[in-house]
C-alpha cells in the first residue's frame, strides 16, 4: 500500500469535485443500492451512475480491473454456495447430487449486484480523491483534527510497517526460526515475529508524542491550510440535498420492509 | 567453513538486476569487509549467504551446502547474520532469554545452550545485564544484545550488516573486539560497511562492489591504495591512506601504526 | 462519562492509534506469509483498548476498517464490528484481563466450556429440522447428549487441553477474547448476509457452504460460520496482547 491509497492522478471534473461532495455521493449510492426496492437496483446504479461517473473521471479501465480483482473471490463463493447449496427450490438441472436451484441462482445474482456496487463505488471514490485533500476538507467541515491526524499518519506509516514486518521475518529466520512446515511450526513462529514489531513500535510512541506537542497540536487553535480546496455554491446545495436524500432513503427503506 | 560463490546473478521480482555475475571464495577463518556505494549490491550479496535470497542464476555454497537446497532456518546453523537494527528482532522479556533464542532454535542441548549464551554475553560485556528487559537498555546495548544473540549460535560464519552505523566510539571498539575474538576462534567474519576506517583497522581483505559487480578484491592495503578505482563506487580510502599518498610514501598505509612506521 | 472519554485521548493515545492500525495491517501481512488460517488483524486495536481504554479502542477499530476500506472496500461496512472489538478490549483491560495471570485451571475451564458450547451449537444446527410451514425445530439437549455423548466428552477434553497448553496463565484474557469473538460474530452476520450475500471470498466460505448444505438459512449459516471462526481468532488476539502487555519494558509502563 502507499500513502496515496488507490488514487489515480488525472485531470477530470470528477477529480476536481470537492471531496465532501464525493464522500456524500458515495454514501448516497450505497444507501440507495441497499434500500431501494427491486432486485437489480445494484446493477442499475453501477450501469447508469457509477460507469458514467468513471467515464467522466477518466478511470474506466482502472475501475473495471480493480473492481474485477476484488469482486472475483466473492463471485466464486456466491455462485458455488448459493448455486449448489440452496436447499429447497426449482432445480435448474440435476446431475447426481448436484442440483442448482433457480432461487439460488437469482439470490446469487442479487448478491453479486450489491457486492459490485459497494466495491465499485468505494473504489471510484478512492481513485479520484487524494487522501490529503480529503483530510483538509474534513477538518474544515469540523471533524476533529485528531481524527485527521490518525488517518494521515496511518497512510504514511503503514507501508514502512509492512516492510518492517518482512525485515523481522528475515531477521528471525536468520536466527534459526522455522517459518515453513506444518501448521504447528508456522503458528509457533508468530510470537517471535509479532512481539518485535509491536515492542519496537511502542518505543516510538513517546518520541512522536513529544514531536506533535512541539508542533502545538493540542493548542486548541484552529489550523489554517496552505492548500485551498475549491468549492462552489452549487456543490454546497447538492450536498444538502444528498444528506436529506440519504436520511429519506433510510427511513423509506425501513418503512418498505415493515 | 568455506564460502564459494560462482557467477551469481540476482534480479529482484520488480525487474532490478542487483547482482551481475559475482564469483568469489572466502576461505575458512578469513575476515572480509564488503564496501561500495548504496545500491552496489552489498546487502543483496550478503543475503545470499544465508539463503534469505536465492540466486537467479549461478550458485552459492556454504561448505558443502548449496543455499538453494536449504531454508534460511537450516542455514542458520552455519551462517549467523546480525541485522542492522536490533529493534527489528528483539522480543524477549530479558537478555538471557533473548540470547538463547537462536541456539535453542538450532536444537543444541540445554547445557551447551547455557555455555554458549554465557560465552557470548561475556564477549559482548553483557554479564551484568542478564535479567534486564532489552528495551530498557540504551540503543548501543541493544545492539550488543543483537550481536550476542547471533554469536551464541556458534556458527562457523558470522555476517554483520553495517555494524558501526549510529554507534559511538566506545561501542565501535567493543564491536571491533568481538570481531577480533571471533577471528581468534577461527570463525569467518563478513562485514558490510560504509565505515572505511573500521574496515581498514579490522580487516585483512576488502571487496569493493560497484553496480552489482566486483570492482576490487584483495588485501586491505591493495584495495584501499587504489583511490581512483574506488572513486567509481564512491568509496574514499581512509584519511591517513590519502595523506600517505599525498606525502609520497612508498607503501600504502591504512592504520596509524603503519603510518608512523613508514614516516620513521 | 464524557470526562472519562476525554481522559482517554491524551497525546500519547493519539500517537498510539495510527501505530496500532499500521500494526494491524503489518500483522495481516505476516499471517498471509505464514499461511495461517486466522486473521489476527485486530491485535493493534485490542492493544489500544488494553492500554488506553474502551473509547480509544473503539475509535482505533472503526478508523482501521474505514482506512483499509480505501484499499479493500470489503472492510469498510464492518467498521462498527471492529469498533466493538476495540470497545470490548477496553472493558477487558479495565477488569485487569491483560495485566493479571490466572491459574491454569481457569484456562482449562474456559477452554472446555467454549469448545463444549461450540459443539452443542453446531450439533443443534445440523440436527435442526424444518417442516413444510417453514417452522424450524431444534433437538432437545437430552436428545443431543444421548446421541452424541462421545463427541461431547471429546469436546470437553479437547477444550481443556487447548486451555491448558494454549491459554496457559492468560485464561481470563482468553475468555474475554472468546466473548468478544461471539459479539463480533453476532453483529457482523447481518451485514455479511445482506450486503455480501453471506460470503467473504476466503476459506471460511467453506464453512458457510457446509452449514447451508445441512439446511441452515443464509443468516443462520453466516452466524454459525462466524461463531466457529471469530471467537478462536479473537481469543488468540487477546492472548497475544496479554503477552505483549507483560513483555512491556519498565520504561514504557512507568510513564
Amino acid at each position: 500500500m502507499n500513502a496515496l491509497g488507490m488514487y489515480v492522478a488525472r485531470e477530470s471534473g470528477l477529480h476536481s469535485l470537492h471531496p465532501l461532495t464525493k464522500v456524500l455521493l458515495t454514501l448516497l449510492f450505497i444507501t440507495a443500492g441497499l434500500t431501494l426496492p427491486g432486485n437489480w437496483t445494484g446493477y442499475f446504479i453501477v450501469a447508469f451512475i457509477v460507469f458514467p461517473l468513471a467515464f467522466w473521471g477518466r478511470v474506466v479501465s482502472n475501475l473495471f480491473s480493480a473492481t474485477w480483482k476484488v469482486s472475483l473471490p466473492f463471485a466464486i463463493s456466491v455462485i458455488l454456495i448459493h448455486g449448489f447449496f440452496w436447499g429447497e427450490g426449482t432445480p435448474v438441472f440435476e446431475v447426481g447430487i448436484l442440483s442448482p436451484k433457480w432461487e439460488g441462482a437469482i439470490f446469487a445474482a442479487i448478491s453479486m449486484g450489491r457486492i459490485i456496487l459497494v466495491m465499485s463505488v468505494f473504489l471510484l471514490f478512492s481513485m479520484t480523491t487524494r487522501p490529503d485533500a480529503l483530510m483538509i476538507t474534513l477538518k474544515q467541515a469540523g471533524v476533529p483534527s485528531s481524527i485527521a491526524y490518525i488517518i494521515v499518519t496511518t497512510l504514511q506509516i503503514a507501508p514502512s510497517f509492512q516492510r518492517k514486518a518482512l525485515t523481522i521475518l528475515d531477521a528471525q529466520r536468520s536466527r534459526g526460526l522455522e517459518t515453513e512446515g506444518n501448521l504447528y511450526i508456522r503458528a509457533k513462529a508468530l510470537i517471535p515475529l509479532i512481539l518485535p514489531l509491536v515492542l519496537g513500535s511502542l518505543m516510538e510512541v513517546e518520541e512522536r508524542a513529544i514531536a506533535i506537542e512541539a508542533r502545538g497540536f493540542n493548542s486548541g487553535k484552529k489550523e489554517t491550510s496552505l492548500i485551498e480546496i475549491p468549492d462552489t455554491p452549487l456543490q454546497k446545495n447538492i450536498r444538502r440535498i444528498v444528506i436529506f436524500s440519504i436520511f429519506g432513503l433510510i427511513v423509506l427503506g425501513v418503512l418498505w420492509r415493515l | 567453513m568455506k564460502i564459494a560463490i560462482d557467477k551469481l546473478h540476482f534480479t529482484y521480482p520488480i525487474g532490478l538486476e542487483a547482482l551481475k555475475g559475482i564469483s568469489l571464495v572466502v576461505e575458512p577463518g578469513e575476515q572480509v569487509a564488503i564496501v561500495g556505494q548504496n545500491g552496489a549490491g552489498k546487502t543483496t550479496l550478503a543475503r545470499h549467504l544465508n539463503g534469505l535470497l536465492k540466486p537467479t542464476s549461478g550458485s552459492v555454497f556454504i561448505g558443502d551446502w548449496e543455499t538453494t537446497k536449504f531454508s534460511t532456518a537450516k542455514l542458520a546453523a552455519r551462517v549467523g547474520y546480525v541485522f542492522q537494527n536490533p529493534d527489528e528482532q528483539l522480543f524477549s522479556r530479558d537478555v538471557v532469554t533473548e540470547v538463547s533464542f537462536g541456539p535453542r532454535n538450532l536444537g543444541y542441548a540445554k547445557g551447551k545452550v547455557d555455555e554458549l549464551v554465557e560465552r557470548a554475553m561475556a564477549l559482548t560485556e553483557l554479564n551484568g545485564k542478564a535479567e534486564a528487559n532489552p528495551y530498557d537498555l540504551s540503543p548501543a546495548w541493544r545492539k550488543m544484545v543483537a550481536l550476542a544473540s547471533i554469536i551464541a549460535m556458534d556458527t562457523p560464519i558470522v555476517i554483520f550488516d553495517e555494524p558501526t552505523t549510529g554507534q559511538d566510539a566506545v561501542n565501535v571498539a567493543r564491536i571491533a573486539h568481538v570481531i577480533s575474538e571471533l577471528k581468534r576462534e577461527g570463525r569467518t567474519v563478513v562485514v558490510i560497511t560504509h565505515d572505511i576506517d573500521f574496515c581498514a583497522e579490522n580487516f585483512e581483505r576488502v571487496i569493493a562492489l560497484s553496480q552489482g559487480r566486483v570492482l576490487l578484491d584483495g588485501s586491505t592495503r591493495e584495495v584501499l591504495g587504489q583511490e581512483d578505482i574506488l572513486a567509481q563506487t564512491y568509496v574514499e580510502p581512509p584519511q591517513l591512506t590519502r595523506l600517505g599518498k599525498r606525502l609520497g610514501l612508498k607503501e600504502t598505509v591504512t592504520t596509524q601504526e603503519e603510518f608512523i612506521k613508514s614516516l620513521a | 462519562m464524557f470526562e472519562n472519554i476525554k481522559k482517554e485521548f491524551t497525546t500519547r493515545t493519539l500517537v498510539l492509534i495510527p501505530i496500532a492500525i499500521a500494526i494491524n495491517i503489518a500483522i495481516g501481512e505476516l499471517v498471509v506469509r505464514l499461511k495461517l488460517p486466522v486473521y489476527l488483524d485486530s491485535i493493534g486495536t485490542v492493544l489500544v483498548g488494553a492500554i488506553a481504554g474502551p473509547w480509544a479502542g473503539a475509535l482505533t477499530g472503526g478508523l482501521a476498517n474505514l482506512i483499509w476500506g480505501l484499499f479493500n472496500p470489503f472492510a469498510a461496512p464492518f467498521f462498527y464490528v471492529a469498533a466493538a472489538i476495540g470497545l470490548m478490549a477496553g472493558f477487558a483491560g479495565k477488569r485487569g484481563a491483560f495485566q493479571n495471570e490466572t491459574p491454569r485451571w481457569v484456562s482449562v475451564v474456559v477452554g472446555a466450556v467454549f469448545v463444549f458450547s461450540l459443539t452443542l451449537f453446531i450439533l443443534a444446527f445440523i440436527n435442526a429440522s424444518t417442516d413444510e410451514t417453514g417452522y424450524t425445530s431444534y433437538p432437545s439437549m437430552s436428545q443431543l447428549f444421548s446421541q452424541y455423548l462421545g463427541i461431547f466428552i471429546f469436546a470437553i477434553l479437547a477444550g481443556a487441553a487447548i486451555g491448558y497448553f494454549l491459554l496457559q496463565k492468560g485464561g481470563y484474557a482468553g475468555m474475554w477474547g472468546l466473548i468478544t469473538g461471539i459479539v463480533a460474530a453476532i453483529i457482523s452476520a447481518p451485514t455479511a448476509a445482506y450486503v455480501f450475500g453471506g460470503v467473504t471470498g476466503s476459506g471460511t466460505d467453506l464453512l458457510v457452504a457446509a452449514f447451508r448444505a445441512s439446511g441452515g438459512g443464509i443468516l443462520a449459516s453466516v452466524l454459525a460460520q462466524g461463531s466457529v471462526s471469530d471467537p478462536f481468532d479473537k481469543m488468540l488476539s487477546f492472548m497475544v496482547v496479554w503477552l505483549i502487555i507483560r513483555s512491556l519494558p519498565a520504561r514504557f509502563t512507568s510513564r
